[in-house]
């Protein structure tokens, strides 16, 4: 090198280092940049995931309970009943010389309160109630109503309770003086009714209506009945079944007896309904959980089961059994029930527990803390408290957090025996128009909703859209080619709420009245064009006019003749075949009701929502077939047909895969036209006539009335994390199958 | 060396444009004059082809006679219409949409564009190896059996013994044997493209066409794919187009020069590169252009 040229030379070179410099930055630059942006979506897509799990989890978590307090009354005697108000502040406790208040908060009990109308009696036994209308069975044969008062009176913010007992009028039942032992009772808005054991197999009912007369004063009517029941061994517990005006008693020998008190003359109004397979077992609880239809027996071996009482098939009411829990290890004499779930306690001396009667579980378990005897207990109005009292005058206070007993896996995902129903089953119903009404939160008819509309609309979609796409890849003219494929691309354009808007008001009134020509649509279109390409191969001057590439010129008008055929054959077939009716037809021969928003409409129009999607991907992963590999084909004297169906439909399958994968996806997701064509009935039926409700649709359905927190609000964001599972899976297992096969179909 | 003079070649070849009219084509006569040389049987027969591209003219009146179990090259420079003619032999050119045709191809004496002919049984006699090898993706055994399947062979012991044959007459049998239903595309660039020569004589063809077959391979692979070539003449009609005249050279008997779309020269190998009647024919073979 030349010294005259060097600083030039240097000059040159240090420009291209600093342009390189400066390119490379930019280059990093770019990397950086395109890597933060992939990684803020991925970040994005699991904090959205993130919240949906942290939104539902919520209901999976298990019971906690923690002993609030412990209060030791001093009392000797042991306890028949024990109670509190609604705010857990004031409990009482019953025993054979009064009811005695003590504070739950600061532990001690409260001034006496004497019921001066035991006169000289003992209390004997109790029947409780949570809602603190109790009857006292008294050592001289009386019975004395009292209702356990609980004031709440507000002083600026604060708020005291004040308990107060208001005592009814005594009735003397047993009339032999001997001390009530057995009994209950139930309180209605005229009055209430006791029942009380008078001997081994005898019950005196006494109803009491109450009056209230228009000067404030009441009135009472009394009335008495003596019920005689069929026993072998002893009446051991009593319960009445005010939902159908019975009265049921178990017994020392196993059984359980009902007297119909409505119609207690005619045959078979008193007789044994159960059971009686064990007279080993004594009964020894037995009442309903809220709602007064599921009965939970408990036995003298521990055992607890609820029972309900049902018509099945022979149409005879009968006590069928639902649930079983895990029997205790004593026998099962304490029972307490929610006001506000159908949540129960059970308890023997050393145990007691929560159990759910509608899904079956047993939710908390809890021993004696100090290895003592349980003689009475109480579950909290709210069902968020247990007090419990044992033989050694104390109380023990538990605080029970459990907002969503309701909901288990099993209740979410499993068959459920519920109320009034025949049989164990999958539902959904979130609201219902009673009071004692139960929601059923079954996912399963969503997720069967959903995968129904998939499919259906994937039947109508896929076959048109690859077919369709394959014609247009391999056959079509180039020119209308380019015309066709932006119209079909511009489909999926298409907002689907007119989609469904579509669906609902036009074409589910049209197909409901051409159902008969609608089903036979693709099968007269078929037979016309089929008929029409025999035509074809006969006739050489047809042949020779219509030119490859060109036949949807005489396919398009084919199709739309085959379906204007076929509607009128339709009409035909119907008034002449299927009664002229085609709803009643299917009705009488197969069954079927016949719903106007159905998973038929839903396919079709879902399917229209789908077809540009899987059109689209179809036809380019078909025309995307390298054109070597269409020619060597060729080349070797195979047809265009053999080549399309043996070189280029292989290679291309990865791609038709993920088409139809990703138009699967769309429709598991798609919500506007669910909710709008289908009834959104949560039905489980495969029939293409009925509707039902997808995932995606109850989300929107059920938001407005799910209020934040609440059981109803964290099940939606368990069916959003459902769809984002469903799709997330069917987009991996996609994403597989297609590496696979791209392996086996890889194009040089 | 060719490559290098390529662009004074241009200005050569718009010289001869001008001068092309003056005289640029075998005559008939000398055709008739081919036949009675003795080529053997003819196996092809061209008379006064043309062929356009939409309204541009790719051919211009070929006419040449091509001897049967014999390799004939066509030579020249990059669109002189040689692939185009080639193409011809097998109507490959059907499937460009504005593509046409005069005159008339006979190969084996029947007209290729005879109404009666089906360019399926065509394409099964007028075999052909395309310049980049491309096996199907499927298994080396479903490559080869691909050719007699599509024409109806069902029977499972007869497709075996055709796939071994055709691996064999390819030399291709040794190395893939053991691995028949592997896929194809595991194999090497030269493995590929004999296994794509296999799949063509697969369906037993009259004549074989060859589009430039060694372009994409190496040196070693293209020896191969030569010497199978000359091998392969015995029992096929070999047509091939090069860009290599070395190649010509080596493994064809007959040799046609093509220029703009013209047969400029047809003849004895020998005589095309020893003493060639043309002075174009003399300009590109010995590297004056192109």
């Amino acid at each position: 090198m030349e010294s005259g040229s060097a600083p030039d030379t240097a000059d040159r070179s240090m420009h291209s280092i600093k342009g390189l410099k400066k390119r490379l930055w930019v280059d990093r630059l770019a990397t950086n940049f395109v890597t933060l942006g992939g990684g803020v979506i991925i970040l994005a897509i699991l904090a959205i995931l993130f919240v949906i799990v942290w939104e539902f989890a919520p209901l999976f978590k298990s019971p906690k309970v923690v002993l609030e307090g412990t209060l030791d009354t001093g009392a000797t005697r042991y306890p028949l009943a024990v109670g509190m108000d609604e705010y857990r502040e004031v409990a009482y406790r019953v025993d054979g010389a009064g009811i005695q208040f003590f504070s739950l908060k600061t532990l001690k009990p409260l001034p006496a309160t004497p019921l001066p109308e035991l006169f000289k009696a003992g209390i004997t036994s109790v029947s409780p109630s949570e809602d603190g209308f109790i009857i006292l069975g008294l050592s001289d044969g009386r019975v004395l109503p009292v209702q356990v008062k609980f004031e709440n009176i507000f002083s600026g913010d604060t708020r005291t309770v004040q308990p107060k007992l208001i005592p009814g009028k005594a009735v003397l039942i047993r009339e032999d003086g001997k001390p009530v032992e057995t009994l209950t009772h139930f309180k209605s808005e005229e009055g209430y009714s006791i029942a009380v054991k008078t001997n081994g197999h005898e019950v005196a009912v006494i109803q009491v209506e109450e009056r209230r007369n228009m000067m404030g004063g009441v009135t009472q009517n009394t009335s008495k009945d003596i019920i005689s029941f069929p026993v072998k061994g002893e009446i051991s517990v009593l319960v009445f079944h005010t939902v159908e005006n019975a009265l049921m008693a178990g017994t020392t020998s196993g059984q359980i007896l009902r007297a119909d008190l409505e119609d207690r003359d005619s045959p078979g109004a008193i007789r044994n309904i159960g059971k009686t397979d064990r007279p080993e077992v004594s009964v020894t609880s037995m009442d309903f959980v809220l709602g007064d239809y599921t009965l939970v027996v408990g036995d003298s071996k521990g055992g607890v089961s609820t029972l309900q009482w049902l018509k099945l098939k022979d149409g005879k009411p009968r006590l069928h059994q639902i649930n079983n829990f895990e029997p205790h290890t004593e026998p099962t004499t304490l029972f307490s029930k929610s006001l506000r779930t159908k949540a129960f306690l059970s308890g023997a001396e050393n145990e007691i527990r929560v159990h759910y009667s509608t899904h079956g579980e047993t939710q908390i378990t809890l021993p004696h803390p100090e290895g003592q005897k349980f003689k009475a207990v109480s579950l909290s109005r709210k069902g968020d408290g247990i007090l419990a009292a044992d033989a050694h005058g104390k109380i023990y206070h538990w605080t029970m957090n459990n907002p969503y007993p309701q909901i288990t896996l099993k209740s979410v995902f499993g068959k459920i025996w519920y109320e009034g129903y025949k049989e164990p089953e999958y539902v959904w119903q979130s609201t219902g128009g009673t009071d004692e009404f139960e929601s059923k939160f079954s996912l399963v008819p969503l997720i069967f909703g959903t995968l129904k509309g998939t499919f259906y609309a994937m039947l109508f979609a896929i076959p048109i859209a690859i077919l369709g796409a394959f014609y247009t890849s391999q056959f079509m003219d180039h020119r209308l080619k380019g015309i066709i494929k932006p119209t079909i691309e511009l489909m999926a354009a298409l907002p689907s709420v007119i989609l469904g808007f579509f669906a609902a008001l036009l074409i589910a009134p049209e197909v409901e009245r051409f159902l008969p020509g609608v089903i036979m649509t693709p099968f007269v279109i078929a037979g016309v064009v089929l008929l029409a390409a025999l035509f074809y191969e006969i006739s050489d001057e047809f042949k020779a006019r219509v030119k490859t590439g060109r036949e949807i010129w005489v396919l398009v008008p084919l199709t739309l003749f085959g379906g204007a055929l076929s509607f009128y054959a339709g009409t035909l077939v119907e008034s002449s075949f299927l009664m002229g009716d085609h709803r009643t037809w299917l009705n009488e021969v197969f069954s079927v009701t016949y719903d106007q928003r159905n998973a038929l409409v839903v396919g079709l129009a879902m399917g229209f929502a789908v077809i540009p999607i899987i059109f689209t991907i179809t036809e380019d992963s078909l025309s995307n077939v390298p054109e070597h590999l269409k020619a060597s084909s060729l080349a070797l004297g195979a047809t265009p047909w053999q080549t399309a169906l043996q070189v280029i439909l292989p290679t291309a399958s990865p791609g038709i895969f993920s088409a139809i994968m990703i138009g699967f996806g769309r429709a598991v997701g798609e919500t506007m036209i669910v909710l709008m064509a289908t009834g959104n009935t949560p039905v489980m039926e495969w029939s293409m006539f009925n509707g039902f409700r997808a995932l995606s649709a109850n989300i929107a359905v059920e938001l407005p009335e799910a209020p934040e927190g609440g059981t109803l609000f964290r099940l939606l964001f368990l069916a959003a994390f459902l769809l984002f599972v469903m799709t997330f899976i069917v987009n991996t297992l996609a994403e597989l199958v297609r590496l696979r096969l791209r392996k086996r179909y890889r194009v040089l | 060396m060719a490559i290098i003079k390529l662009r004074s070649g241009n200005q050569d070849m718009e010289n001869y444009k001008v001068e092309k009219k003056v005289e640029n084509r075998v005559p008939s006569n000398e055709m008739a004059h081919l036949k009675l040389k003795g080529l053997g049987n003819p196996m092809v027969e061209i008379e006064n082809l043309n062929f356009f591209y939409g309204e541009k003219k790719a051919l211009n009146n070929i006419n040449m006679i091509i001897p049967k179990h014999q390799v004939t090259a066509f030579i020249g420079p990059s669109g002189c219409g040689k692939s185009t003619l080639l193409r011809c032999l097998n109507r490959m050119n059907d499937l460009v949409e504005s593509a046409r045709m005069e005159g008339a191809i006979r190969i084996g004496g029947r007209d290729l564009h005879q109404e009666s002919e089906n360019v399926s049984v065509l394409r099964k006699r007028v075999g052909m190896v395309f310049q980049k090898f491309n096996p199907f993706p499927k298994t080396i055994f479903e490559n080869v059996a691909y050719g007699p399947k599509i024409h109806g062979l069902k029977n499972k012991a007869k497709l075996e013994e055709i796939v071994e044959n055709s691996l064999k007459s390819v030399a291709l049998w040794d190395e893939v044997k053991d691995r028949l239903n592997e896929s194809a595309l595991a194999l090497s660039g030269g493995q590929q493209q004999r296994l794509c020569i296999a799949r063509a004589i697969a369906v037993e063809p009259e004549v074989l066409l060859m589009d430039e077959p060694c372009s994409a391979l190496d040196p070693l692979s293209t020896g191969k794919i030569e010497e199978l070539v000359v091998g392969l003449k015995e029992n096929y009609t070999i047509v091939i187009v090069t860009h290599n005249m070395q190649q010509a050279a080596r493994i064809a008997d007959f040799t046609g020069f093509m220029l703009l779309g013209d047969l400029v020269e047809f003849g004895p190998t020998d005589r095309m590169f020893t003493k060639p009647n043309k002075k174009e024919t003399e300009d590109y073979i010995t590297g004056r252009f192109g």
